[in-house]
């Protein structure tokens, strides 16, 4: 096609049935019309740039792509070198697992890991739960605490194994109230392992629940009317101490009222010999339960 | 073949009304005379054949990263490709042309064809640019010169033909037309390419784009035959 030797000639397409209007003619002829000053005003710097562009580029081309090459060569000797150790690793410490010669920690981690792939290997913390279940020990709770990397565990176990709170003790108040609290509920409270002990201490006392808690159920109320004034030391373990009838003070105490639990207080209260009552309306036997340890730890003279 | 090499004006002189009005032919062979005796240097320095064109051996220049014949390139080129990147896109203009001939020279070594491909290869780095920049600018929405769009400042009725400056010439193809249409027009009319080459170009074959520059003709012939005859 001759179209393409001559701009002049675009049209020509046509073969002449649609002659170009000269008007036309000249006005590509002027968009074609020689370069301005201006246009060509960037030719020194774009010439420059383009050289230095061109030279660097041919004093880059060849090494380039040859170290690009052997950076690839290099690379992928790399990634298979790496993949072979990591192959043989894996297969080293799911053999020394299956062995069971592995420290605990890493033993139960790689237990764990090789678990969800459908390998059996040996997990010292469940077989160390399996044996704390089967001999009953409630002691053995805080070793398979800290062996048990995992939270969950610690929380699996640790509920598995509760023995929940005295209700014939310290924890009385705080589990009655529950009790009440729960009335509309029975079942529910039957189910958790505090209102067994509770139950259990009743029946011990030849007494219903109800009627076991009825002596409790004055205190706390009276509890928790003085805990709504917001004059309460803030602590929430000093229920335990109330029912169990130590002797508490609010000197330590500067909480506000039913929300706050502070420790300090508490320490306070229990090394006070002032025998004031102070306690918040809220008992959770569970909180009540590890509070107390907590505050028997601490308070160690 | 198009004329490649530059006009007069572009040995430095700054260009007049009268150079504008005169005819391109005139200019032309005046330019490529001149343009054409330091290309005949160039071949002889470089060793090139003698039955080479003048623009090939510009071109072959240019590859092997010779600063005359870079030069030569760039004015027998820039003018045009700037014309066209200002009516497609007036606010990028010089910086799209820069960056296309930035992206030439760093692959002109690879470069395999004549000076019809060359022309060809060129605006199509340079419209891939434009449009590499168009989505930027869409994607950033915060351009502050997006109200301006080109020169509104040419009236077809005010302006006769014969006294358009080239970008006016250019910028009123543009605006007569549709985006298809003045995009064929502009790449036949300023960079020479073949039918093929710019149904290639903007991804159509080669009866679309004979189909489209008849109806742009066409369309341009009404709308001045009516305005300015």
């Amino acid at each position: 096609m001759a179209d393409s030797d001559d701009p002049f000639n675009v049209f020509d397409f046509t073969n002449g049935n649609d002659p170009i209007d000269q008007n036309l003619i000249d006005l590509f002829n002027a968009a074609k019309a020689d370069a301005t000053t201006e246009e060509l005003a960037a030719e020194a710097s774009t010439v420059t740039a383009m050289l230095a562009a061109m030279q660097a580029g041919s004093s880059n081309v060849v090494p380039f792509r040859s170290s690009t090459m052997r950076q690839r060569f290099i690379t992928s000797k790399a990634a298979t070198k790496a993949a072979i150790i990591s192959g043989v690793v894996l297969f080293s410490a799911t053999a020394a697992a299956a062995g069971g010669v592995l420290p605990h920690a890493v033993q139960s981690t790689v237990s764990r890991a090789v678990e969800h792939v459908g390998i059996h290997v040996e997990n010292p913390d469940k077989a160390a739960h399996d044996a704390l279940e089967a001999t009953g020990s409630t002691s053995s709770t805080i070793d398979d605490k800290s062996v048990t990397s995992s939270t969950e565990d610690a929380k699996h176990s640790s509920s598995d194994d509760a023995v929940g709170p005295d209700a014939a003790g310290a924890a009385k108040a705080g589990l009655c109230k529950s009790f009440f609290e729960h009335q509309n509920n029975p079942a529910k409270a039957e189910d958790s392992v505090a209102a067994k002990n509770l139950a259990d201490a009743a029946a011990k006392a030849g007494q219903t629940v109800a009627t076991f808690c009825a002596t409790a159920a004055t205190t706390a109320s009276s509890i928790d009317d003085h805990a709504s004034n917001g004059n309460g030391n803030g602590a929430d373990d000093t229920s335990s101490s109330v029912a169990g009838n130590s002797n508490t003070s609010g000197k330590g105490g500067s909480g506000s009222g039913t929300s706050g639990g502070n420790h300090s207080g508490v320490d306070d209260t229990t090394q006070s010999t002032t025998p004031t009552v102070s306690v918040p309306g809220r008992v959770d036997p569970a909180v009540t339960t590890s509070s107390v340890e907590d505050i028997s730890g601490k308070n160690k003279p | 073949m198009a004329l490649l090499l530059p006009a007069p004006s572009c040995n430095g002189s700054s260009p007049t009304t009268n150079d504008r009005n005169s005819r391109p032919e005139k200019c032309a062979a005046v330019d490529f005379r001149a343009v054409l005796s330091g290309i005949d240097e160039l071949r002889s320095t470089l060793g090139d054949s003698p039955e080479q064109s003048p623009e090939e051996a510009a071109l072959r220049a240019a590859q092997r990263g010779d600063a005359a014949g870079l030069t030569a390139l760039f004015r027998t080129y820039q003018p045009r490709l700037l014309r066209y990147l200002r009516a497609r896109e007036p606010r990028l203009a010089d910086d799209l042309a820069s960056e296309t001939w930035l992206a030439v020279a760093q692959r002109l070594n690879t470069f395999e064809g004549g000076v019809s491909d060359f022309a060809a290869w060129l605006f199509t780095i340079a419209r891939l640019r434009m449009i590499d920049a168009r989505r930027t600018a869409s994607r950033r929405r915060t351009d502050p010169f997006a109200e301006i769009e080109g020169d509104s400042s040419t009236s077809t009725e005010q302006i006769a033909i014969q006294k358009l400056s080239a970008q006016d010439a250019v910028n009123l193809i543009n605006s007569a037309l549709n985006e298809d249409q003045a995009e064929v027009i502009l790449l036949r009319t300023l960079g020479d390419l073949s039918v093929d080459q710019v149904a290639e170009l903007l991804g159509h074959d080669a009866g679309w784009v004979r189909v489209t520059q008849h109806r742009a003709t066409k369309r341009l012939a009404e709308r001045y035959s009516e305005r300015l005859l």
